[in-house]
């Protein structure tokens, strides 16, 4: 415990840069407005009950300064099954508060997720990457203290339609409560002098969910490396896995690769 | 030749004319290249904006202007907001002869107009450094120490500035 107060301490004060461009949560900042990013993604399941690959392919628009949105598809194959389309949903954020300091700021925001999917899982973890229809509402708050980057997120989820019916009818819920907390930084370069440097930032991510009205519960870390070339392509490379659990799920790992283009100013004024 | 010289002349006026000669602006609320590119983006793609100097480390943009042009402070501040941060500090460097500045001291140069927060001179000579004050120009907490203006800077359509 000590030693790791002392390495908390240790990154308060270090020169470290901070990151928050997080790899499985959003923060409270929003891209700038009249941008527009596409990111494509792959995760590789291996589990018990399922193993398979998810591909995602998502739009990102800078709407303003206070409000992004997001379209996504995610495609895939489980367990030998043809590949093909499994979802799709829409994202939107609205930042409400901004303190900025020099090389500090606390920022909140409220997000949205709609999803409709046609596929029809066995486990009892919800989600709308891919698995469930639902709804899914939340606040995140980020703040970059003394070059550290730290955001947490808790949110609503709610399924419907098929999803829930099935769901239902294995015995299964239909609601969770979602939270995570996420650490970043920078660890080079150690002095910017050129946007074209290659940065690479390090994550920690801890992603939780419970079952409402149960005492059904997973935790998993999520730890990745990203590289930023030339300030407009992320390349994000993670692993998920499984810290504790009570609960179903689709596998206790996953790996995932994705890469991320940024267009700045995108869209006239 | 006598055309040359009136020519010559007339480009030394114009050249006279660009009284305001850059823009110093410090944004703040990022630590990252990514972000520092927005903003550089943002302001660079300006109509009046000519080129922009940026120093990521420190967060500072060195913003100089196109000819013939009036700048809009606002809209420099504006294109720092919509890109997702702040600004903390603005500077204008502008050059005067004998400029006159009136009791409140307000004064307009080449289409812009400042209010000098606190004793102004009754004349500017030389380069000047002119911080402008107000909320979209400034931090918080810098915001809070400036003393209050005689009249207020937007009744006047002026930028309220501090000699630095």
């Amino acid at each position: 415990m000590k030693k790791q107060l002392v390495f908390l301490l240790l990154l308060l004060i270090t020169k470290v840069q901070a990151q928050e461009l997080f790899i499985f949560t959003e923060p409270a900042s929003n891209m700038p407005a009249r941008s527009l990013a596409i990111k494509q993604s792959g995760k590789i399941f291996n589990g018990a009950s399922s193993s398979g690959v998810r591909h995602a392919t998502e739009l990102m628009l800078g709407a303003n300064k206070n409000i992004m949105l997001h379209a996504a598809a995610t495609y895939g194959s489980f367990n030998g099954a043809p590949f093909g389309l499994e979802s799709i949903r829409a994202y939107g954020k609205y930042r409400f508060f901004s303190a900025d300091g020099m090389y500090s700021h606390f920022r909140m925001a409220a997000f949205a997720e709609l999803s409709h999917s046609n596929t029809k899982p066995m486990y009892q973890e919800l989600n709308l990457q891919g698995d469930h229809s639902g709804l899914l509402a939340g606040l995140v708050f980020t703040q970059l203290l003394h070059k550290l980057a730290i955001s947490s997120t808790v949110s609503y989820l709610t399924i419907n339609g098929v999803s829930k019916t099935h769901q239902l009818a294995m015995g299964n819920r239909s609601e969770a409560i979602n939270y995570s907390l996420s650490f970043g930084h920078l660890i080079a370069p150690k002095k910017y002098t050129s946007y074209d440097q290659t940065n690479v930032n390090i994550y920690a991510e801890l992603l939780g969910q419970t079952l409402t009205g149960t005492n059904k519960r997973f935790l998993d870390i999520g730890s990745g490396v990203q590289f930023i070339f030339k300030s407009k392509a992320k390349l994000n490379i993670a692993y998920r896995y499984n810290l504790q659990s009570n609960m179903t799920r689709m596998a206790p790992s996953s790996w995932m690769i994705g890469g991320e283009w940024l267009f700045l100013n995108a869209f006239k004024k | 030749m006598k055309k040359v010289f009136f020519l010559l002349l007339l480009a030394f006026a114009f050249n006279a004319k660009a009284q305001l000669q850059k823009v110093n602006l410090q944004a703040s609320g990022l630590t990252c290249a990514m972000c520092s590119k927005a903003i550089y983006k943002a302001v660079s793609a300006i109509s009046f904006v000519d080129t922009v100097k940026v120093d990521i480390e420190g967060s500072t943009y060195e913003i100089f202007f196109k000819k013939n042009t009036t700048p809009q402070f606002d809209q420099i501040a504006g294109a720092v907001v919509d890109a997702g941060f702040s600004v903390a500090k603005f500077t204008a460097v502008v050059n005067f002869d004998k400029q006159a500045v009136d009791k409140n001291g307000f004064t307009s140069l080449d289409g812009i107009n400042y209010m000098i927060v606190a004793t102004a001179p009754a004349t500017l000579q030389g380069s000047k450094k002119l911080r402008l004050v107000g909320k979209q120009f400034m931090l918080p907490k810098d915001f809070k120490k400036m003393p209050p203006l005689k009249v207020s800077a937007t009744d006047a359509k002026a930028y309220g500035v501090t000699i630095q």
